[in-house]
């Protein structure tokens, strides 16, 4: 366990729609948001990491950060690794600087204007399909969602199961958490017959299996233990971390037991001496449903192909056995690439979540997957100075 | 999206008669082609016609279209497929000729070629 830097301030924009707004400028108010909530005065931030949009991309993006918020950093880096994966990575590539005597005050951000701003012809997150080898997939009438939803296929074949038990539950509980969030895009109740009701997209997900891009930025400040001492907040401390990159394009995927999540999370679990049994709630990048299932299972908190019933018996809510995205997650807050997966997880070991907090949080597990499944990452956050 | 018709690989499918790069050092094809064997770096690889028999690894019936499929619409419901040559390599492919919902996992296929726009890509129809 290490004794370095810590988790000191959050931030984030409304989640929905923002037209005549970049994702420079939600980028910016998310970092405005975040250094108020430290109490740390953007003079003082030494370091910025910072990952683009993804929607209108641009080069040396976090310049372009400095230069919109005034800031003078030592450091100011692009960190564009997938998905949640990628604010792990801020997460330790800021902490490693502080550690390191590098740098004292670090701000991570993320924000794009995918609901307002994607230009035409293109889908999801990326224009086109940028998962590069597109002459050997898009051609064949291939998307992100049909990408995943081939490897949900291959879940509920291994596991012989049927979407209305694997993953209808998941999509539910993920809505109830969002009924308990103001800052969820999509917070009136579903029910089953709903989820019927959803048309298909691409089987075997209907439209309530997959997540609605939204407008939206996140922000995070980590700065060292003695600048922490200095804030009345309650600081968030690192407890371990793992990661594991297989492949890119969904036609190079290995079979479902052999994605790097069940590696990423026994590396975490090692490095913080702790078993999923400890965890108190977990935040899974949830592009899809079956992206909980899968992360869910590999990460050993159930066995495989019992998410669904898990979720069926309440065990995600956050009042459950096992809490997972309280704050509705990408599938009904809205997705905003996964930072705001880890300030969930910040704001509930704080115990500032309100009506949805989790009963004496004092370990959280981050995790998800970039791109699809092609890295994954978990991260254990413990409450306080650990 | 660029597809380059030059390429071996397309111009291979162009005949109607689909190669693969295979690396005369670990002995072995990878797909899609990249210059040098992902595996062990060689470049000495050699192009082979593949038998065209494959197995459906998973499958997605496809039914609605927006954004980088946008040009798809008009062949809704359509299946996307991931299929496991009998080469040891995995591709995409859509299966046609059949009712989509006949496609099943585990299922034998093979190879043939249609017109898209672009010219003639590979696909793949129910064996039996």
């Amino acid at each position: 366990m290490k004794e370095g830097a810590v988790i000191v301030g959050i931030g984030e924009t409304k989640v929905g729609k923002h037209p005549g707004r970049n994702a420079l400028d939600l980028q910016g108010e998310a970092v405005r948001k975040a250094l108020a909530d430290a109490r740390i005065d953007k003079a003082r931030v030494d370091g910025v990491y910072a990952l683009g949009s993804y929607i209108q991309p641009t080069q040396l993006h976090g310049l372009s950060v400095i230069e919109h918020l005034g800031l003078a950093p030592r450091l100011a880096e692009v960190v564009d690794v997938g998905g949640t994966v990628a604010f792990m990575a801020m997460i330790q590539n800021a902490m490693a600087a502080i550690d390191e005597g590098r740098l004292e005050i670090a701000v991570c951000v993320y924000g794009d204007n995918a609901a307002t701003h994607r230009p035409p012809g293109t889908h999801g997150y990326v224009a086109r399909m940028t998962t590069g080898a597109e002459e050997f997939e898009e051609i064949f009438g291939s998307s992100i969602v049909v990408s995943y939803a081939l490897l949900a296929r291959r879940y509920l074949d291994l596991h012989g199961l049927e979407p209305e038990d694997a993953f209808a539950p998941i999509a539910l509980a993920m809505r109830r958490h969002a009924t308990l969030n103001e800052n969820a895009a999509y917070r009136k109740p579903i029910s089953l017959e709903d989820y019927r009701a959803s048309p298909w997209i691409a089987e075997p997900f209907r439209r309530l299996d997959c997540s609605p891009v939204v407008d939206g930025a996140g922000a995070f400040v980590i700065a060292s233990r003695r600048v922490a001492r200095e804030i009345d907040v309650t600081p968030v401390s690192y407890l371990g971390a793992g990661s594991q990159a297989t492949h890119k394009i969904v036609s190079l995927t290995p079979d479902i037991p052999e994605l790097g999540m069940a590696e990423a999370g026994r590396r975490a679990f090692a490095e913080a001496g702790l078993a999923p049994a400890d965890v108190d709630l977990l935040t899974v990048h949830d592009g899809f449903t079956a992206s909980i299932s899968i992360t869910v299972e590999a990460l050993g908190f159930c066995g495989p192909g019992e998410c669904g019933r898990l979720a069926a018996e309440g065990g995600l809510g956050f009042d459950g056995a096992l809490p997972v995205n309280p704050h509705g997650g990408l599938l009904s807050q809205g997705h905003v690439g996964g930072m705001l997966h880890v300030l969930e997880a910040v704001r509930q070991l704080r115990g500032d979540a309100g009506p949805r907090q989790v009963k004496d949080a004092e370990v959280a597990a981050i995790s998800g997957n970039g791109n699809i499944f092609s890295i994954c990452g978990a991260m254990l956050l413990g409450k306080g100075l650990a | 999206m660029t597809v380059d018709r030059a390429s071996t690989f397309w111009r291979s499918v162009d005949r109607q008669a689909m190669e693969l790069p295979w690396c005369g050092a670990c002995r072995r094809f990878h797909f899609y082609p990249r210059p040098v064997c992902p595996e062990c770096w060689s470049d000495d690889l050699d192009w082979r016609a593949v038998s065209g028999k494959g197995t459906v690894w998973s499958f997605t019936v496809v039914r609605f279209a927006h954004g980088a499929n946008e040009g798809w619409k008009r062949r809704i419901p359509y299946v996307v497929a991931l299929i496991e040559l009998e080469e040891g390599v995995r591709m995409m492919g859509n299966v046609v000729d059949c009712p989509v919902e006949s496609v099943r996992s585990g299922m034998s296929v093979r190879l043939d070629y249609r017109e898209y726009e672009d010219g003639l890509v590979p696909v793949f129809l129910p064996a039996e």
